[in-house]
């Protein structure tokens, strides 16, 4: 015991170095926490979080007894799962795709090029897009120099619209995510590709027995932690590219939730925003065990 | 098995460097022919040409009589064992070896035998399930060799196998895979920078310096009779001695005169041609240096002893004369000192004689 | 010439075409951006695919730029990087470091300590509330606020750290060194790489901040550019524009809005390319 306490006194100041961070995270991250309480209670400004009288799962009630929070927690669920299925490997065969290009100023121009959209927020690339599928602009343009007369509605039009958000997100993180693809591909030594060659192995065959493998771990990974923003299905995008002509599809849990801060009401703007967070550390936490399980214990987030 | 012929093979990079110049080689049906030298002398780049892996600037490349070229490695029936193993991470061991079959498309039951069969030769048998990750080095090398010995191919093709290990394995490897060639009776082309490695395994030795070949050749001929300085030097540890002096004709034989000693010289001139009067370098392996004076033709060379070396089954002796640098190796026995002064004899016999300009093996008799 | 078979060629031209013509929708929009701010009305109304201006009028930036808040908006955001930036990756780092350092008390607690922000949160009005109680509200400050100390950067920079040698710690040690002494003169100087990608990842999220600047400001001129392109463009306030600047089509004016909103992001574009894939592998991402 006395060698414990001996320890501890020489790494002390470990622990101070991170105290104003504690600091930090206790009053920005864990304070809010607590005021989750709102979602418990009959809240009024006046009396405060702490002052105001508890009232159980009324909040709640409300919530999933009125359509409207169910309606948008479809869409939200829609809209993620669409962004997912379509959008999860498109980086993984863009940097594949990428890879497989040998003059080095193609790859690395094309790559440079496709990190262009990370770069800008929704709010500027939404008001581009406006401009870019409006019913005058180039697309429907393009669509009419091969035969398509009548313009598509591409923003107002409930099924185009979910189309658009879905393709623009993939199109924005195409750069973004293949980096990282591309790290572990990089990683990869020659030698298997030259072992490969010998033993027989077409290009096609090295990157599904070379290269495709190297990139599980890091697929898996990413997986899980996408699972954390399941519930959240894109809020910058959506509410700088919707409009109320496809609120029916377009309309998610945050801007629902931002809906029901302007009109002061806490309680169920809390309530919502809580069940988002909720079902966000079970899927990641299932998620994480699941790939545990089907891995044996190797691949996990933590 | 089969002949493995390289005609003028030449190979220039695309930055003007030329790693390969001029590489002729035949190598017979069975044979284990080793490419040694240092490192950038272009071993590896001719064994990647040989592979497949590269393209060839000119020259051709013959297996069985038939040029292989233009063929891509699969096509060439050739199997290859890397430095780094490069085994597939994601694999068993079994699907590691068995793998260039699968993709020919053979028959499981087939893919089994071949399997099997290696893993006997190389007593992999109890790991065919694991991956390899969980193998040693030792272990994953012979997978790397199973791997190849399962295609039975025309060539073996080795790329430093045994760099990567550590110096017991290596010497464990090295005796293993001289048993395997006896066993399998297969043609194998091994790409070393390690002389030991070279003169305990090959048939036939290369060595090259600076993409191109300087001596080919049975390894005790190599060692005996080196064909210029850099053969002489490479080959043999501890290293060489060389030392500059000058050949003077002196009617019916030649004198060798230098700062340390003179040395009359035997010369049959049938096989040295006339007028070797010139600057030259000799060459004296540290084992020719003898504590007694062993015949009346020998010379003596005086220096001071700076290391010891104690082998146990002999020592090594660095010593110092007239600022050259020597090393010989002597009977181990305590009665070395460092500091002291020791007599040494050469015999011209065991000297090598190189033209100083050239480097060129000179040919006495 | 080692052949190469009908099927591998087939698949690079197709491959490269493919790339080229995704790259080329990468900066189309941008470049369309472009050519309709310096449209004049006959053009722009138009509509169409541009692909080069054919006329250089610069009403639609005189008349963005004579919109009182756009100058303010560019400095608000100015300022916000160049102070929140540095100080997040200072507090980043000097929370990693305990962190990696596998003799601190607590290590494990502390880690999921923070690792838990990154996985659940208060939501948004919780936090509102409690920046109203601290007064933050209507307060530059809060743009120091957010994200200050961000989770994932914690653990990109923990495993920079973690991958430092441990003989430079011992050796400092030896030579007498207290842990904030090592932590600057040593730790902090040898990750410059990681501290830079974490300092491109921070200016690109200070920069693209607007939700903030909508909900938490009150006053016109706190607000940050990107708050100002959307009240242009999203919220449609070019219409008072017009009025002023009769004849310039709304598309321009949007446009050159978006425009002057992009061009100082463009020159954090070359720091990008350089250390997004060095900062990944640094911080062991990819394993």
């Amino acid at each position: 015991m006395a060698q414990d306490n001996s320890q501890y006194q020489k790494n002390k100041v470990l622990l101070y170095m991170f105290l104003p961070c504690a600091v930090y995270y206790f009053i920005f991250d864990y304070i809010p926490m607590g005021g989750l309480m709102i979602a418990f209670k009959d809240y009024s400004i006046r009396n405060g979080i702490l002052g105001s009288p508890w009232i159980g799962m009324d909040h709640f009630d409300t919530l999933f007894g009125g359509s409207e929070f169910l309606l948008v927690l479809r869409n939200t669920l829609m809209i993620s799962i669409i962004k997912i299925i379509c959008g999860f490997f498109a980086p993984v065969i863009f940097a594949l795709l990428l890879n497989e290009i040998r003059a080095g100023f193609l790859s690395r121009g094309i790559q440079s090029l496709s990190l262009l959209p990370y770069l800008f927020s929704w709010v500027i690339l939404a008001s581009i897009f406006r401009l870019i599928f409006s019913n005058s602009g180039p697309v429907n343009e393009m669509l009419s120099l091969i035969g398509v007369d009548k313009p598509v509605n591409w923003l107002s039009d409930d099924v185009w619209f979910i189309f658009v958000i879905v393709v623009t997100d993939i199109w924005k993180g195409l750069g973004i995510g293949a980096i990282i693809y591309l790290a572990s591909i990089a990683s990869i030594p020659l030698e298997l590709y030259k072992a490969a060659k010998i033993d027989g192995a077409n290009r096609f065959q090295q990157m599904l027995f070379i290269t495709l493998p190297q990139l599980k771990p890091t697929m898996i990974t990413l997986l899980i932690l996408s699972m954390g923003g399941f519930l959240s299905a894109g809020f910058d995008q959506i509410y700088n590219m919707y409009n109320p002509l496809v609120y029916d599809v377009a309309d998610i849990i945050d801007t629902y939730v931002l809906r029901m801060l302007t009109d002061l009401n806490f309680e169920i703007a809390t309530a919502a925003g809580m069940f988002k967070s909720v079902i966000a550390v079970i899927l990641i936490m299932t998620a994480n065990t699941i790939s545990k399980r089907l891995t044996n214990g190797e691949q996990g987030l933590y | 098995m089969s002949d493995l012929t390289l005609k003028n093979v030449t190979k220039v990079f695309n930055n003007n460097v030329t790693a390969v110049r001029g590489f002729n080689l035949e190598v017979k049906s069975g044979e284990f022919m080793v490419l040694v030298g240092p490192s950038g002398c272009g071993k590896s780049t001719t064994l990647a040409m040989i592979a497949g892996l590269e393209d060839l600037t000119s020259g051709e490349i013959l297996i069985d009589g038939t040029t292989v070229n233009i063929l891509p490695p699969k096509d060439r029936d050739i199997a290859m064992v890397f430095q780094n193993y490069a085994l597939y991470p994601h694999m068993t061991v079994y699907d590691n070896m068995g793998f260039s079959l699968k993709l020919r498309h053979w028959e499981k039951s087939k893919i089994e035998k071949r399997v099997k069969e290696a893993a006997d030769i190389l007593e992999l048998g109890d790991y065919l399930d694991r991956f390899p990750k969980a193998l040693s080095g030792g272990q994953r090398q012979r997978v790397a060799l199973g791997r190849a010995i399962v295609r039975k191919p025309k060539v073996f093709l080795f790329d430093e196998p045994l760099s990567n290990l550590d110096a017991k394995m290596r010497t464990i490897m090295r005796v293993e895979l001289k048993k395997l060639h006896d066993r399998l009776g297969a043609t194998m082309i091994y790409v070393t920078h390690d002389q030991t490695e070279a003169m305990t395994l090959g048939d036939r030795i290369c060595v090259m310096n600076e993409g191109e070949l300087q001596q080919m050749d049975k390894p005790l001929e190599i060692y005996d009779n080196p064909k210029n300085i850099f053969v002489g030097g490479f080959i043999g540890s501890p290293q060489m001695n060389f030392m500059e002096g000058r050949l003077e004709s002196k009617g019916d034989h030649y004198e060798f005169i230098s700062d340390h000693f003179t040395m009359q010289v035997a010369v049959d001139q049938s096989i040295s041609g006339d007028n070797l009067t010139g600057d030259v370098k000799i060459g004296v392996r540290p084992e020719n240096f003898f504590r007694n004076q062993q015949d009346e033709n020998n010379s003596k060379i005086i220096g001071k002893i700076n290391v010891i070396e104690p082998m146990g089954s002999e020592t090594y002796i660095y010593l110092e004369s007239i600022q050259q640098q020597l090393v010989a190796r002597v009977k181990a026995d305590n009665s070395y000192g460092v500091g002291d002064e020791i007599s040494l004899w050469v015999s011209p016999n065991h000297t090598r004689f190189f033209d100083a300009k050239s480097g060129m093996r000179i040919f006495l008799k | 010439m080692i052949k190469e078979s009908f099927g591998s060629r087939l698949f690079d031209v197709v491959n490269i075409s493919l790339l080229l013509i995704l790259s080329f929708t990468m900066f189309y929009p941008f470049l369309y951006c472009l050519v309709l701010s310096l449209s004049s009305e006959a053009y722009a109304s138009q509509g169409g695919f541009f692909l080069y201006p054919r006329s250089f009028d610069f009403t639609a930036y005189k008349a963005v730029f004579s919109k009182p808040h756009l100058l303010t908006g560019l400095m608000n955001s100015v300022l916000r990087v160049l102070i929140s930036v540095p100080i997040s990756v200072f507090f980043t780092a000097l929370c990693a470091y305990p962190l990696s350092r596998k003799e601190t008390p607590y290590r494990r607690p502390l880690f999921l300590f923070v690792l838990f922000t990154m996985l659940f949160s208060g939501g948004m009005v919780p936090i509102y509330l409690l920046y109203h109680n601290i007064g933050l509200l209507d307060n530059r400050l809060v743009y120091l606020v957010q994200g200050l100390i961000a989770a994932f950067n914690v653990i990109l920079v923990r495993n920079y750290f973690q991958n430092i040698p441990e003989s430079m710690h011992q050796a400092a040690m030896i030579d007498g060194a207290s842990e904030w002494y090592i932590f600057f003169k040593i730790y902090l100087p040898l990750s410059r790489p990681i501290l830079a990608t974490i300092a491109m990842f921070q200016t690109i999220f200070h920069w693209n901040a607007w939700f903030d600047a909508m909900i938490y400001m009150t006053t016109d001129t706190k607000v940050v550019l990107q708050a100002f392109l959307q009240r242009i463009v999203i919220q449609q306030e070019w219409q008072q524009l017009r009025d002023i600047y009769v004849g310039l089509p709304p598309e321009s004016i949007k446009a050159a809005t978006v425009i002057i909103t992009v061009v100082p992001i463009l020159f954090v574009f070359p720091f990008v390319l350089r250390h997004f894939s060095k900062g990944i592998m640094l911080g062991g991402l990819k394993e």
